[in-house]
């Protein structure tokens, strides 16, 4: 008897922590509620910017130097592995191109590998500099609508026609929404951030053909750090 | 025993990599071949490429200042449509015509003529925004609550 009373207590007992966690889940969401669809969207499109500026730098830049010296001495290798290995790969190579010798073939690696380097990098920044046309695009809309509604929400207050706890709701969730995404906005500058100094890295090692991509990624952060700017956290 | 084993595989290794070099042919460098890497150096196609790469870099730079121009000039621009406004100048129509009655209805009553002067004042604010190109949802209950406010003064 005192084994099933014990049992049935130990359920109840799991039940209610259930209950618990549920409420609390509840009481986390409701964090979000008074947020307009717009809000939301706008939310939704910093934290996809912050994702897409996260992995800038791909892992054949860092290593595009070992690339080189692979392509550039690989055949080399095949054919017999001695101290001349590059020359007699680049002389091979040089009976279709029409030209011959160690030089070209290093030269022609170090192409292939500025190429293949900021290619990727390249077309990472460019998403996220479209990607943050859009976000401004839905941020500026938000901000204006947001400001008409803080005017009007105080007129309404001031005239008794809105309680103080509604005008603190809407308030509040205005101020939670311009909050997340001025945070958004900064990580994905401190994405950029960590970007140019990994690019800085890569270049001062030796890979070639990075100054154009540092020179973007400084632009989307500046960018990103005006647009962020342009929010007025209340 | 190695070295003569090279010394002998090396002219066999030259035919073999040069028949192989005649069925390439990639200008893509993530699969060109070494001797690939030489044709697409000696034919320009990796300068070509290197410059694109250049102009991608200058384009998300032009790209960049031409949104904040952009976002500088918006930001002085309304931010509502034409219908929006429309529909709301048309709302304050309606809610001004609640007032009138309001007012007729207060004229003998100083306290309540006061809160009818207080809802104008309430409802040239909120024209004085419309105007301005403000438009909410808020904008619009305001209009609704105002009215209702007339509507109860007009009795």
């Amino acid at each position: 008897m005192r084994t099933v009373a014990v049992s049935f207590f130990a359920a109840i007992s799991l039940l209610l922590t259930a209950c618990t966690d549920e409420a609390f889940q509840s009481a986390s969401s409701s964090s979000v509620a008074g947020k307009t669809q717009q809000e939301k969207q706008l939310e939704k499109q910093v934290k996809s910017l912050d994702q897409v500026s996260k992995d800038i730098i791909v892992n054949n830049t860092v290593q595009g130097a070992l690339a080189g010296a692979v392509v550039g001495c690989g055949l080399g290798l095949l054919l017999g592995g001695d101290a001349g290995d590059c020359a007699a790969g680049a002389a091979a190579g040089g009976l279709i191109g029409g030209v011959g010798g160690n030089q070209v073939g290093r030269q022609a690696a170090a192409k292939n590998v500025e190429i293949v380097n900021s290619k990727q990098v390249l077309a990472n920044l460019s998403n996220v500099s479209k990607q943050l046309s859009s976000v401004e695009a839905n941020l500026r809309s938000v901000l204006a609508s947001q400001n008409a509604e803080l005017k009007s929400l105080r007129r309404q207050l001031d005239g008794g026609q809105l309680s103080q706890s509604a005008y603190n709701q809407r308030v509040n969730a205005i101020k939670s929404n311009r909050q997340v995404v001025s945070n958004e906005l900064k990580r994905s500058e401190q994405n950029m951030d960590n970007t140019i100094s990994e690019l800085k890295t890569a270049s001062s090692k030796g890979q070639p053909g990075l100054g154009g991509a540092t020179n973007a990624a400084v632009s989307n952060k500046d960018r990103l750090a005006r647009t962020r700017a342009s929010i007025n956290l209340l | 025993m190695t070295s003569d084993l090279l010394r002998f595989s090396r002219p066999f290794a030259l035919v073999a990599v040069t028949a192989v070099a005649g069925c390439t042919g990639s200008t893509d460098p993530t699969t060109a071949t070494l001797f690939d890497n030489i044709a697409n150096l000696n034919s320009g196609e990796y300068d070509r490429q290197i410059a694109n790469n250049k102009a991608q870099a200058d384009a998300i730079i032009a790209q960049n200042k031409a949104a904040e121009q952009r976002n500088a000039q918006l930001a002085a621009q309304s931010n509502a449509n034409k219908a929006e406004i429309d529909s709301l100048r048309r709302q304050i129509a309606d809610v001004k015509a609640q007032g009138a009655k309001a007012r007729a209805a207060s004229a003998s009553d100083p306290v309540k003529l006061q809160q009818v002067q207080a809802l104008d004042n309430q409802l040239n604010a909120v024209e004085r925004d419309v105007n301005s190109g403000a438009s909410s949802a808020a904008i619009s209950s305001e209009l609704s609550r105002i009215k209702s406010a007339y509507r109860a003064l007009s009795i």
